[in-house]
């Protein structure tokens, strides 16, 4: 509940001609309340906005920004506020009524896959940006910071819906928002001042390294996504370049890339480091995809 | 607010005419995923500039091309981008005619039928308007060589899946409110039709295509300080 001033009168109502309004809510960008370090995330609104997609591809998970495919049938009802009445009919306002939302994910991006994905976030303080429908973003000014709406993460419930004769397959999501928030505090970042439609956002894959087999001079394995079906997951293809690769040797903390990359058969790689690499039989290496919208790593012993 | 054939436009500008493929040497045939509005005779661009005239394709599957500037047709490739142009049938075909004398640069053609119909909407909504709109996805056919099946397979199947491409665009636009359903006709001649058939073009040259009608609902946008 928000506390009264009583050193102000009421507040001033004027306001300029144009003023920026939120679009219609298209989607959500889920961020980390805080970094594994212990600070806040947020952007800093008295330097140069960030690189967008920095964010989604940022190493440490703690920091990263995880951007949800579009809804549909969004709605974010408001509970009713909370007031004692006495017996004369006089009320006290006690409370807000907390914020909910709920919303569907259609077809493609409506998985069981993604649906596991999603029932993870449960255990993990996050916040929400809101993307609207003319890809700005909003969030929580504070102090020179925009930082994500806390969201009550045990209300996150994504729920599964086969398709029936008259609907598609669907991901149906609620989750009420911290019912602390202050609502005046929103503010919006928008397209022209962020040079980023943030409905364009995507966040990272993951892939599966299968079959990993390290010696000192080669490793090979093949790569997956998630996704697909039960025979047949899609094939991670096309990571040929040496920068799309990571090797870290774990027993002499020595990172370096692989000297050549060979796919053959699709999804399937042999990465060479005879030349660049450091590896003497015995040592533990993690070999990690480095390529821009991937995340995954695998580790073994030469 | 712009008017209404100036956002289809943007869409159709939006449209994607790129394509990714693998050449496979033995059989040269470039495999790819979607063919998109590709057909036999048509140019497709490397990113070298290089062309190549497409010989024989099999739709979503794979696109065989010989080269015009020497190469091999392997990874992402260009489709002409299709012509847009709006107005009524008279205004059209005069303005399509004087657009350029060579067919091939003014086809595959998207044609904004006039008269828009529009619905707007006040303060108290978040949608800015509904726009009915009549689309013809259009590309040359030859009456002379083609039996109906050809007419269908080598010109309304490109077509059909340039329209789905457009509706892609639509989809992907978050501005844009989700289409739920749309409205569609193919026919292998593109004319004015009589009991007998086919009688007359409506455009002057022998076209055949897809009939596109479908309601698009934008969402408002805010004013620009």
């Amino acid at each position: 509940m928000i506390g009264c001033n009583c050193d102000a009168g009421l507040s001033n109502t004027g306001r300029p001609n144009c003023v920026p309004i939120f679009g219609i809510t298209s989607s959500f960008i889920m961020v980390p309340l805080f970094a594994n370090d212990g600070t806040r995330n947020g952007i800093d609104l008295s330097t140069t906005l960030p690189t967008w997609a920095d964010l989604v591809n940022e190493a440490d998970s703690s920091k990263r920004w995880f951007p949800l495919p579009a809804f549909e049938n969004v709605e974010l009802p408001k509970a009713d506020s909370q007031f004692e009445e006495a017996n004369s009919g006089r009320m006290v306002f006690l409370r807000q009524g907390k914020r909910s939302f709920s919303g569907e994910l259609w077809a493609e991006d409506s998985t069981p896959t993604f649906l596991g994905k999603l029932q993870k976030n449960r255990c993990v303080d996050f916040g929400m940006f809101i993307v609207d429908v003319n890809g700005n973003l909003i969030g929580s000014e504070e102090g020179g910071f925009l930082y994500p709406i806390p969201v009550d993460n045990p209300s996150f419930d994504p729920k599964f819906m086969f398709a029936t004769d008259s609907t598609t397959q669907k991901i149906m999501l609620g989750f009420d928002f911290d019912r602390l928030f202050d609502e005046s505090t929103m503010y919006m970042i928008n397209v022209e001042e962020a040079g980023q439609d943030f409905t364009q956002l995507e966040g990272l894959k993951d892939v599966n390294l299968i079959s990993l087999a390290v010696s000192t001079t080669v490793a090979t394995f093949t790569a997956k996504l998630d996704y697909g079906t039960a025979v047949n997951k899609i094939l991670y293809k096309g990571a040929t370049a040496t920068a799309d690769w990571s090797i870290y040797n774990v027993t002499q903390d020595v990172t370096f890339a692989p000297d050549t990359v060979t796919e053959s058969p699709d999804g399937t790689y042999s990465l060479d480091y005879s030349v660049g690499g450091t590896v003497t039989g015995g040592d533990v290496l993690k070999v990690s995809v480095a390529k821009t919208g991937y995340e995954g790593s695998a580790t073994a012993t030469a | 607010m712009i008017e209404a054939s100036e956002y289809i436009r943007g869409l159709v500008k939006s449209i994607d005419n790129s394509i990714v493929g693998q050449y496979d040497a033995p059989t040269q045939k470039t495999f790819v995923c979607n063919t998109k509005w590709a057909r036999v005779g048509k140019i497709v661009t490397d990113s070298l500039d290089r062309e190549f005239r497409i010989i024989e394709i099999g739709y979503d599957e794979y696109i065989k091309a010989e080269p015009l500037n020497g190469g091999e047709l392997d990874g992402t490739f260009y489709l002409k981008n299709p012509f847009f142009i709006t107005g009524t049938k008279r205004a059209t075909n005069m303005e399509w005619n004087l657009a350029d004398s060579n067919l091939e640069n003014k086809l595959p053609l998207i044609w904004l039928l006039e008269v828009i119909s529009e619905t707007g909407y006040g303060k108290g909504s978040a949608v800015e308007k509904d726009i009915d709109i009549r689309l013809f996805f259009l590309d040359e056919t030859d009456p002379s060589q083609y039996y109906t099946k050809d007419h269908r397979e080598q010109v309304v199947i490109p077509m059909q899946k340039l329209m789905l491409e457009f509706l892609a665009v639509v989809e992907q636009n978050k501005k844009y409110q989700t289409v739920e359903n749309y409205r569609y006709k193919t026919f292998s001649r593109f004319g004015v039709e009589q009991e007998t058939g086919v009688v007359q073009n409506v455009l002057d040259a022998n076209l055949s295509g897809v009939a596109l009608e479908v309601t698009l609902t934008r969402y408002k946008e805010n004013c620009k300080c």
